[in-house]
């Protein structure tokens, strides 16, 4: 990983976002891990950055699995019983 | 902007409760059978078919056909399965495979939902925002999803698999059938694609 060593903190920095992914995926070690929070203390690009990186990793959990519609999963309940009842019956 | 979702019960914070969910199932199965725990997880595996449908294929149409074969392939193979994490990699390999398949057979018999119950086929084809989505809420989950489906089918369902699912990288390679390097690539690609989709 070439971080904060090589790149100054910057209005312009140019540490793409899915060096962020990875961060938070736990893919760095503690060494690299410690360069990249001494980095965000500087950079505000960055510290945007990984929020937004946080922020779709937390729509896709909340608003991905809210998806299906009440009246799907109802739907879903009815045939799974209406299974099981064939196979008892 | 992005869109505002809480983010304290991120997957990369919390292990997805699906994999004990369905461990306490299985036991129950194994016990019982077709009871209660059966219904529950039969239902589940609609629910996964549904999203597959919706935020991977790009098309709830789909979705028919693949919450009809995953509710008849996980009856058949639930009490067969004894460890939860094999399950899980199993039901999603089976979904995708439901969804992809479903998607092929309409590509070449338009006519193949005809056949089902028509009323709950246009139910659960409906794609558009319903009274549910009309609320600030909805609105979001609606934005949310046109977003994740401009990402390009790879993407999506890696993306699908770890951050909406909570599978881990080595399940979701396992799943897709690629290495989890190609794995971990695309899912940081997908972020960086979606977090542009939702600015």
């Amino acid at each position: 990983m070439s971080l904060a060593r090589k790149r100054p903190a910057s209005a312009h920095c140019r540490i793409t976002p899915a060096h962020w992914s990875q961060f938070l995926e736990g893919e760095f070690s503690s060494a690299e891990c410690r360069r990249c929070e001494t980095h965000l203390k500087a950079c505000a690009d960055c510290r945007l950055a990984l929020k937004g990186v946080r922020q779709v990793v937390g729509a896709c959990h909340t608003a991905g699995r809210r998806a299906v519609p009440v009246a799907v999963k109802a739907i879903a309940r009815q045939r799974a019983r209406a299974v099981l009842a064939r196979r008892r019956g | 902007m992005l869109i505002a979702l809480e983010m304290a019960h991120s997957p990369l914070n919390h292990p997805h409760a699906d994999s004990s969910r369905y461990a306490a199932l299985l036991a129950e199965i194994g016990r019982d059978g077709d009871g209660p725990a059966m219904e529950e997880l039969l239902t589940d595996v609609q629910a996964l078919a549904y999203r597959f449908s919706l935020l991977v294929c790009g098309n709830a149409s789909d979705a028919e056909d693949a919450m009809q074969d995953a509710l008849l392939q996980t009856y058949k193979s639930a009490r067969r399965i004894r460890k939860p994490d094999a399950f899980r990699t199993w039901l999603y390999r089976t979904v995708k495979n439901s969804c992809l398949m479903s998607r092929r057979t309409a590509a070449h018999e338009p006519l193949h939902l005809a056949s089902l119950d028509q009323d709950r086929a246009e139910e659960v084809a409906s794609a558009a925002p319903n009274p549910e989505e009309q609320t600030a809420a909805g609105e979001q989950r609606y934005r949310f999803r046109e977003a994740f489906r401009s990402l390009p089918r790879p993407y999506r369902l890696v993306a699908f698999l770890r951050d909406v699912e909570g599978l881990s990288t080595r399940e979701v390679a396992d799943v897709v059938g690629i290495t989890e390097a190609n794995a971990k690539q695309r899912l940081h690609r997908a972020r960086t694609l979606l977090r542009k989709a939702l600015a």
